[in-house]
């Protein structure tokens, strides 16, 4: 391995880190790509030196190029709470987890969908409308362990007490304080992350989601949030 | 029963689409919606015959533009959103998307499902590109439930039988037929194409694919052979035909002849260059990660579950979740060639922008920063004085004495700046003249200013003096 060779795999890693960037045959990116995806001493360059930046590689699908996630501690993660310019209140916070969740339930209803690279479109009333349907569901359902109704709030009232559209003042689109705004700006921090990408042809509030989106869900999120859930579940059973 | 079943079911979509158009206030009267629906799929068929497929954005584009030409009066938001609801109907849309699903019950009371999908969207560097499913295929071939193989065989007899009867009218048809059927043989194809790539162990590359081709090169060669004959013979009859009806169908027929020929030649690449395909993708899988199966439910296993936790208790496990999706960012990194526009740049806002709402009374398209029309006046009056003989720009600064307040101020600046951009032009700005800017592009065009030696010392410009002249341009 030659340092040019470490110059490529650094490029690559680059080119993950760029939302905007595309892999096509002749570009740059896509040679790079076919490399990864073609020789295993490349591979392990790059996944050296995205690992080095505290990075790891998740895929590198041809037509999406190399999808990177963060290492714990990376300078390039943050938190989903600080991406909005101003402080989020924790029901904020849960607004926003619980439409990702959302998304990823709307997008990939079968386990066999997270297999599959067919991408979704997704409107923001059409995505609000299915997170309202589950809620109903749910409280549709007996009781379990899980749930204490009646003794604290649970997340579902959270969404479901915030109003789904609030008309701006003279404006068109939501305002500040409905789900339908929280969906929007949820689907543009996607965008932001080459997660999703605005489909104005569809209609102005339709966005599609990428295959990256598909990979985080798949290797990284989802993993974690069954996690989360099977440890609260222990400390509730301990 | 069961195939002439499923042919009729796929058509069903596009009556549904029909039926639910005046709920999405889509005029079904005055837009041909089942044409519409018909022409998304011809569209998506034809173009996975090509090396660049079909985006969604570009579909949408060309059944806008069919809708425009259905009604030429209706808006070009009606014809877009006509073409919206009916690529949304074809991609099942009102059900997330996903698989029309229909059951079937057999003679024996036994009920299976049949699912199927029409468009499906995939991922690329353009965006969203729409492939047509194998039942879209079907449908493209006017629901016959044939393999495309037979098909095309089939009108090729059937177009002889008709040549050799006379029949070139029906022959044009036929061939028009079978044009439709060697596309969808490519679509075929490059949906194999398009499997081997994203998995290679999708497709059987040991028997079923192999064979594949090679039926589809005996086919193209066969083809190619017999269209050539037929194209001979149609061509031949034509310089001796007296009948212009006749000699009209036989032309036409010759044409899509040729588009057809070309259709098996790009078939007969795309034959070609399978192996190697199968060689890269085999490649490039064999060293790719091991693929586990993501045993993963994300509506049953976390959606719900996590919707009936306490809040609390459910904010860590939307929190891990949303902070793997979210939480890769990079720091904002700045080029000095852009420092200065992103310094000027409004700051970035991750949420949508609240715009403040209109006040009444306040007035549209007002510039401020533009100079009030007075001003402008009192310069351009002062600039002509130096247009029989050249003045200094300190004299000319000095002669702004009957105005007041900050119309004075504005007056010299604007002086000032019109000597400056006449000597020194920005070469990025505008044209002169590319926007109303009452007069002043005029102005500063008709001034000729050169350095005069002598010096300026005003309070609000100080340095080497110009020499200005005005001179009058004829308007064209």
């Amino acid at each position: 391995m030659t340092p040019e060779d470490v110059r490529a795999a650094a490029e690559l890693v680059a080119f993950g880190l760029r939302a905007g960037a595309r892999p096509t045959d002749a570009n740059p990116y896509g040679v790079l790509l076919e490399r990864f995806r073609s020789n295993t001493e490349f591979r392990d360059a790059v996944e050296a030196v995205a690992g080095g930046l505290g990075l790891s590689v998740l895929g590198a699908p041809s037509r999406g190029g190399i999808v990177l996630t963060t290492q714990p501690h990376s300078v390039f993660a943050v938190r989903m709470s600080d991406l909005r310019s101003t402080a989020m209140t924790a029901d904020d916070k849960l607004v926003a987890g619980l439409i990702v969740l959302g998304l990823a339930a709307y997008a990939f209803p079968r386990q066999l969908d997270l297999d599959s690279t067919d991408v979704k479109l997704v409107e923001v009333a059409a995505l609000d409308a299915f997170v309202r349907d589950a809620i109903e569901q749910v409280a549709a359902l007996p009781g379990d362990e899980d749930t204490v109704d009646g003794q604290a709030r649970i997340a579902a009232t959270v969404y479901e007490r915030m109003p789904s559209f609030k008309p701006k003042d003279r404006q068109p689109g939501p305002a500040r304080g409905c789900t339908q705004f929280a969906i929007a700006e949820v689907l543009g921090w996607l965008v932001e992350r080459g997660a999703a990408r605005v489909m104005p042809q569809m209609g102005p509030t339709s966005y599609q989601l990428t295959d990256r989106f598909r990979l985080l869900v798949a290797d990284v999120a989802g993993g974690e949030a069954l996690a989360a859930l099977r440890n609260r579940r222990r400390q509730e059973a301990a | 029963m069961r195939a002439r079943w499923r042919a009729l079911v796929l058509t069903d979509p596009v009556a549904r689409l029909v039926r639910n158009a005046a709920f999405a206030n889509v005029d079904d009267r005055r837009f041909d919606l089942r044409q519409l629906a018909l022409a998304a799929v011809d569209i998506a068929v034809a173009s996975m015959g090509f090396a660049r497929q079909v985006t969604l954005g570009e579909l949408l584009e060309s059944i806008a533009d069919l809708a425009a030409r259905m009604a030429p009066t209706a808006p070009r938001e009606a014809c877009a959103e006509a073409a919206r609801w009916v690529i949304k109907g074809l991609l099942n849309d009102a059900e997330g998307q996903r698989a029309f699903v229909y059951p079937f019950t057999d003679d024996d009371g036994r009920r299976e499902e049949f699912s199927f999908k029409l468009l499906q969207l995939q991922d690329s560097a353009d965006g969203a590109i729409v492939q047509a499913s194998p039942q879209a295929v079907m449908l493209y071939l006017s629901g016959l439930d044939l393999d495309v193989d037979d098909a095309e065989a089939a009108f090729s007899v059937v177009l002889q039988r008709q040549l050799r009867d006379r029949r070139f009218e029906a022959a044009g048809r036929t061939a028009a037929q079978a044009e439709r059927v060697s596309v969808a043989m490519a679509a075929s194809l490059t949906d194999l194409m398009e499997a081997t790539r994203r998995d290679v162990r999708a497709v059987d590359w040991n028997v079923d694919v192999p064979r594949r081709l090679e039926r589809a090169r005996e086919h193209v060669e066969s083809r190619v052979a017999e269209d050539a004959e037929v194209l001979n013979h149609v061509a031949a009859g034509i310089d001796t035909e007296t009948d212009a009806g006749v000699r009209q169908a036989s032309g036409e027929l010759v044409e899509t002849l040729r588009r057809i020929r070309q259709v098996h030649l790009d078939l007969a690449a795309r034959v070609g260059t399978a192996h190697t395909v199968f060689i890269q993708a085999q490649l490039s899988q064999v060293f790719a990660r091991p693929v586990h199966l993501r045993l993963l439910d994300p509506e049953k296993e976390l959606f719900h579950p996590v919707l009936r936790l306490p809040d609390v208790d459910a904010a860590p496990v939307t929190e891990a979740f949303g902070d793997r999706v979210l939480g890769l960012r990079v720091p904002r990194l700045l080029h000095l060639d852009s420092l200065v526009d992103a310094l000027l740049a409004p700051p970035r806002a991750p949420e949508p922008e609240e715009f403040d709402p209109e006040r009444p009374g306040e007035t549209e398209g007002v510039d401020l920063q533009s100079y009030p029309p007075v001003v402008i006046a009192a310069a351009e009056r002062i600039l002509r004085t130096a247009g029989d003989e050249p003045a200094s720009l300190s004299s000319l600064v000095s002669a702004v004495d009957h105005l007041s307040g900050t119309d004075v101020q504005d007056a010299i600046e604007l002086i000032l700046l019109s000597a400056l951009w006449a000597y020194a032009p920005d070469g990025a700005a505008e044209k002169p003249g590319d926007e109303d800017d009452g007069g002043l592009s005029a102005l500063v065009a008709s001034l000729a200013v050169e350095h005069s030696g002598a010096t300026i010392d005003t309070p609000v410009a100080w340095g080497d003096d110009l020499l200005v002249r005005f001179e009058e341009r004829e308007t064209r």
